[in-house]
């Protein structure tokens, strides 16, 4: 009988390379396949960063690697004005901000090389408390970058914000899948981007979609309803001043239209003595 | 032709001109779930009207709710939906089933069907009751 003997250090490291894999399982599963030179760029850039972090991954190493990735996207942006006005038309459209707010949760540096470079403001909770955030040093060496719309954190987050919601949901599905909460951010991002980049598509990224809403329908419905008894009241004040400017009897109609008036008619009453439910419950 | 009760005529008519206008002056998109939701509460006036012995026009009213809705829903579904909030000829006296028999009538000339659609439904709920 062979007994494997294995040391903390080894188990250490495997538990390092099994995160690594699932990290870059999870960033590949979400981005999509390099159709275009985008594509292509992200897809690069993620097997840098996960190849670097195969090597070490001391947090340290990682924050330097952030700026790095930050410092990269932003040259880029300088180089490529073309995906700054795309970038500008999904901060635009989104609210996500493609600015230096997402430089510093943007570890690979995409930010500015696109539409999907315009990385999210959400889930900082920085950004969340309104706060004033520190930007990481953009190596700019050419024309400056054209300047980006971006909304105001504390008036987007005075919102809903589906994008929140969305978040919430993934960080869900990231613990089950066992990735570490200070990995959350980076990943999560990245779902996050390719969730709003079909919603960009359906230019629906701005708000909620309606079809959505669980009370969508009933909302819709509540605000017909509040106008056709609107009309319902008019039609009956001015049936009733015809009839008195022609010397008639204002007559009232014998019964009110009940699905205007009356949105509760047609529940049954159900009769109970409250006395022999409590003799039940006892 | 029944006389009709209490002048329920006019009652109805303001009921489903207040549905329409509200349907035609919503600012959003009207989808089939609304207006289905709309003929369900309509559900009463139905039963309402059929007892004070209004012959209303399904076929004209779902015509009104698709057009305020611009048109996103057909009215046959629209006149489908209506016959089904009727009640069971079963459940009521005889000159209401007369109405009913009228009111479903133009139904069945325009959407030929429909009665034996809902006939088996009917059916089950007879024997239910």
């Amino acid at each position: 009988m062979v007994a494997h003997v294995v040391n903390s250090t080894q188990i250490d490291e495997r538990d390092d390379m099994q995160h690594i894999q699932t990290q870059r399982l999870l960033a590949m599963r979400v981005i999509a396949p390099p159709k275009s030179r985008l594509g292509k760029l992200i897809q690069d850039r993620l097997s840098q960063l996960y190849d670097e972090l195969g090597e070490s991954i001391d947090p340290a190493k990682r924050r330097e690697l952030a700026v790095a990735g930050a410092n990269r996207g932003a040259a880029n942006a300088d180089r490529d004005p073309l995906s700054v006005q795309r970038a500008s038309r999904m901060g635009g459209v989104g609210n996500m901000g493609g600015s230096a707010q997402g430089r510093m949760r943007d570890p690979l540096g995409i930010v500015g090389a696109g539409p999907l470079g315009a990385t999210a403001n959400f889930g900082n909770p920085a950004i969340e408390s309104g706060k004033p955030i520190p930007r990481a040093p953009a190596a700019r060496t050419s024309a400056p970058t054209p300047k980006i719309k971006i909304k105001d954190p504390a008036v987007e987050q005075s919102q809903p914000s589906w994008v929140w919601m969305l978040s919430q949901l993934l960080q869900t599905d990231l613990k089950r899948l066992g990735v570490e909460p200070d990995e959350f951010d980076d990943i999560r991002i990245l779902l996050i981007k390719n969730e709003a980049t079909q919603f960009d598509k359906l230019q629906l990224l701005s708000r909620l979609p309606d079809s959505l809403s669980p009370d969508a329908v009933t909302k819709i419905f509540e605000d017909i309803r509040t106008m056709a008894a609107g009309y319902v009241a008019f039609v009956l004040v001015e049936r009733a001043k015809a009839q008195a400017e022609r010397g008639e009897e204002v007559k009232q109609l014998a019964e009110l239209p009940r699905s205007v008036s009356s949105p509760f008619f047609g529940i049954p009453i159900i009769d109970f003595d409250p006395e022999d439910i409590l003799k039940k419950i006892d | 032709m029944l006389p009709v009760k209490d002048r329920y005529d006019e009652v109805f008519e303001i009921e489903i001109d207040g549905w329409v206008f509200g349907l035609a002056n919503y600012p959003g998109e009207i989808s089939a779930q609304v207006l289905h939701r709309i003929i369900r509460e309509l559900a009463t006036s139905f039963h309402l009207a059929i007892e004070h012995n209004v012959v209303f026009n399904i076929l004209h009213i779902a015509h009104r709710f698709s057009e305020s809705a611009r048109f996103l829903v057909h009215e046959q579904e629209l006149a489908m939906a209506i016959v089904a909030q009727l009640p069971n000829p079963a459940t009521l006296e005889e000159d209401q089933q007369l109405v009913l028999g009228l009111i479903i009538d133009q139904v069945e000339q325009a959407y030929p069907g429909a009665l034996a659609s809902f006939y088996n439904r009917w059916k089950i709920g007879k024997k239910a009751a």
